[in-house]
């Protein structure tokens, strides 16, 4: 409405944004965990004078570095890249609110870069002291990007009584479960890329230091992790709870993140750290697996939750804001966007008065056809957001056996027939295009209704 | 229907006066362009050095590549700097220009970690057996897919300048009112001169740092491989400053809009920013020319060459908002000034520079202990 819609085939655009995330974090969270690991084993290996744990070290820095720098930094920059694509009303006002945190995230970016090439090209050259001073200099400057950057996501479900300041807006109440939750997914996380590369890389003895020193960080990251999920489901607003908890795919989703997180707990608090001969390459990809389902799930929740906003109260999800409402309800959906109006005004020129306004009245007297090709777009711009015709939440499949008159009810108010949608945001000229439109894609029941039920 | 380009009311407003966000938009695209510059020229010359080099050319391509991986992490982190500043300011026209191509757009992910990938091949790999094959192959495909992505950027931002050419793409793609982004902006006549100028700029920034690499950091290379890669550094200034008088003399003369020319050679500041973007390059390449024969000052031409990327980022400011201006006013932005987190922003923008000042220090001292 805002601005152009950009329509995905099969997928919608705003799974674009939920699988970029997800493959982002997986490795966003090694970059803050994994740096704080290094540090302190680095630590640990000058101090006890370990020369082949810290030539261990050398090659996970490496790994880690590669990893982190080519995956992280761009799949980082890729999420902004999609949100700009698919969300652009949301994006414009959360970059104009908080453009100065995700300065400062990007000021501490700078020096985790910097901090992680004068520790890996200062390898050797460096005194012990100021080679280990530059690696927690990069632990900390991740973690606390992490801590910039998360108030921010949370703050699109939950932005708690903002009123407009930015510094309450950041103080949010999914903030700080989302960080306690975060930091323990990162520790967590990057112990199981640790001993992923360990049970590769790694000599025997080495391997097994690996598993007696990484332990307490995977078992203290999950129990941070489940801490953090359980506040974060407990702080949600009441929409999102519901949402979370109405749908099937989220309860298996949520299944998958416990089961995971709890089955890496109990395999290397019972069997690693009793046994660290069990670090096979096989069982290494097991945790590891087992991490990034639990991880990649929980991300999936907390973007699939917001509903039926994209930032809490403030943007809903088919990118109107709720102050938009009433005026669209009164003069039109296709008339009240800029980009709408001016793709109805260039095909419909029948649709405009004299004045150059957009008339959804007249909507009524176009041929059917052209009906429906005012209702698609209704529907590409109103539902277009978190449905697909007949891919992800296929509208096809959802409205399979639906009665027209089922589907009017469903377009006049689909925030009280399923409150994860947003409220109807045209005229009653523009619900009925979108109802013929939506027709034409509902098949018919293909259960046969009894008799008896027939005759009532 | 008129051309009037729609501008829907903002979601939000300017959280800081114009003048200011401005301000750090144009000095973060100007710390990007310094890295990108070199990534963007430097890794095809390297590849090309890797191939065609000889011995002194393969040293060049080895000591190029290995700067390559810093200078992708410098130009990405810094190149989010401006685009962020870009939106908050031109968000009526930034989104619909992206949205339009957004599949091209969005392919600038994808590229961009193939890219990133084959840069650190190029740089990491062995230079000899099978694996050097491997190293030219990746350094190459690096090389295509940075070339492609800057042709994706040159294309998405002369859009974003370009309301007429917006209206345009969208008339001719939308479907039920929504587009597939599979459009790009091929009909807009700055954009080969504008991506011919800017790999111009590339290419001269490339010879400063060779110049200066072998000047300064090759100190370890034969006396014979640095008076080379110094003779080898100032043809390649010479090809790039062709270049890029070329493309700028068709950007302004034949590709700018009429009215946008106007303004450059009527104002005082765009003309003199237009006449700095002309002749610091042509300066830096009379030093270079210099410092080339001598053996020092490569350092002034580093400064030079700087600076002549400098006065090109704000000539190039002042014609993008010169050109947006006749589509969207961003002056009529409502204002709401977030004093608090501007004044945090920029209190930890001054610690983190003196912190990264700090480490490149002693990354530099450690570096020259190295060498000695």
């Amino acid at each position: 409405m805002h601005y152009p819609f950009w329509d995905v085939p099969a997928l919608t655009a705003p799974m674009l944004i939920a699988a970029v995330a997800v493959l982002h974090v997986f490795v966003s969270l090694y970059a803050v965990g994994g740096g704080l690991f290094l540090a302190a084993e680095v630590a640990h290996a000058y101090r006890t004078d370990n020369r082949d744990y810290l030539a261990y070290l050398k090659g996970h820095a490496k790994f880690f570095i590669l990893v982190t720098m080519i995956w992280g930094s761009i799949t980082g920059v890729g999420i902004w890249w999609t949100i700009g694509l698919a969300s652009p009303l949301a994006t414009e006002f959360l970059i104009r609110t908080f453009v100065f945190a995700w300065g400062a995230e990007y000021v501490f970016f700078l020096i985790e870069i910097v901090s992680a090439f004068l520790f890996w090209y200062g390898w050797g050259t460096l005194a012990p002291r100021v080679h280990q001073a530059a690696l927690w200099i990069y632990a900390a400057a991740a973690w606390i990007s992490l801590v910039i950057i998360t108030p921010i996501t949370s703050f699109m479900l939950n932005p708690g009584n903002w009123g407009g300041d930015v510094w309450r807006g950041l103080a949010n109440p999914q903030a700080f479960p989302q960080i306690i939750g975060r930091t323990g997914a990162a520790l967590l996380l990057a112990t199981l890329y640790v001993h992923l590369h360990a049970a590769f890389a790694a000599g025997e003895s080495v391997r097994y230091l690996v598993v007696r020193r990484a332990w307490r960080l995977a078992c203290g990251g999950a129990v941070l992790f489940v801490v953090g999920a359980g506040w974060w489901f407990a702080a949600l607003p009441a929409s999102a709870r519901a949402a979370a908890i109405g749908a099937p795919v989220l309860n298996i989703f949520a299944a998958v993140v416990a089961g995971s997180v709890g089955g890496v707990f109990a395999m290397v608090l019972v069997g690693l750290r009793r046994e660290p001969a069990w670090l096979s390459p096989g069982f290494a990809l097991l945790l590891w697996g087992m991490g990034l389902a639990a991880v990649g799930a929980g991300e999936f929740i907390r973007e699939a939750v917001r509903k039926p906003f994209v930032v809490y109260g403030e943007v809903y999800s088919h990118n109107v804001l709720p102050s938009e409402i009433a005026g669209l309800r009164h003069g039109g959906y296709l008339a009240g966007g800029a980009w709408t109006h001016r793709w109805v005004a260039e095909s419909f020129p029948e649709l405009v008065d004299r004045a150059g306004v957009v008339r959804p009245e007249r909507i009524a007297r176009l041929s059917r056809e052209k009906r429906l090709a005012v209702g698609e777009a209704l529907y590409m711009h109103h539902c277009g957001a978190c449905h697909s015709t007949d891919g992800y939440m296929g509208l096809v499949q959802l409205l399979h056996g639906w009665s027209p008159a089922l589907i009017g009810q469903l377009v006049r108010s689909p925030d009280l027939v399923r409150f994860v949608m947003p409220p109807w945001s045209g005229t009653e000229a523009e619900a009925a295009a979108l109802a013929a439109y939506l027709e034409t894609l509902a098949r018919p029941s293909p259960v046969r209704p009894p008799e008896a039920s027939r005759g009532r | 229907m008129g051309d009037s380009f729609p501008v829907a009311a903002a979601a939000a407003a300017l959280p800081a006066p114009l003048w200011l966000l401005m301000t750090l938009k144009g000095v973060g695209f100007f710390l990007h362009v310094a890295a990108m510059h070199l990534v963007y020229a430097g890794l095809p010359i390297a590849v090309v050095f890797a191939v065609l080099g000889g011995d002194h050319g393969r040293r060049v391509a080895a000591r190029l590549g290995a700067a390559m991986p810093v200078a992708v992490a410098v130009a990405v982190n810094f190149g989010v700097v401006p685009l962020l500043f870009l939106q908050v300011v031109y968000a009526p026209v930034a989104y619909p220009a992206t949205i339009l191509i957004a599949w091209p757009w969005f392919a600038v992910i994808p590229l961009l970690l193939v890219a990133y990938a084959g840069v650190y091949a190029f740089a990491m790999l062995p230079e000899t057996g099978k694996l050097g094959a491997v190293r030219i192959a990746a350094g190459a495909l690096g090389a295509a897919f940075v070339v492609v992505v800057g042709f994706v950027f040159a294309n998405g931002l002369s859009l974003m300048a370009n309301g007429g050419q917006m209206l345009a793409i969208f008339d001719a793609t939308a479907r039920a009112g929504a587009v597939r982004g599979l459009a790009l902006n091929l009909g807009d006549s700055t954009i080969v001169p504008r991506w011919l100028m800017m790999f111009g700029l590339g290419v001269t920034t490339t010879a400063a740092y060779l110049l200066l690499d072998a000047e300064v950091f090759a100190t370890r290379e034969t006396g014979d491989y640095r008076f080379w890669a110094r003779r080898w550094a100032f043809r390649i200034h010479t090809v790039g400053l062709g270049l890029f008088g070329a493309a700028g003399l068709w950007y302004i003369l034949g590709a700018l809009p009429p009215e946008v020319r106007r303004g450059i050679f009527a104002l005082p500041l765009p003309h003199g920013l237009a006449m700095l973007s002309a002749l610091l390059p042509a300066a830096a390449w009379a030093i270079a020319w210099r410092a080339s024969r001598a053996g020092r000052g490569a350092d002034l031409v580093v400064a030079v060459q700087l600076a002549a990327l400098a006065a090109n980022v704000a000539s190039r400011q002042w014609v993008q908002s010169r050109e947006i201006l006749a589509v969207f006013d961003p002056a009529s932005l409502p204002l709401k000034v977030q004093s608090g987190p501007l004044a945090v922003f920029l209190v930890l923008v001054v610690a983190g520079l003196a912190l990264t000042g700090w480490m490149v220090r002693v990354w530099a001292r450690s570096a020259g202990e190295g060498r000695a």
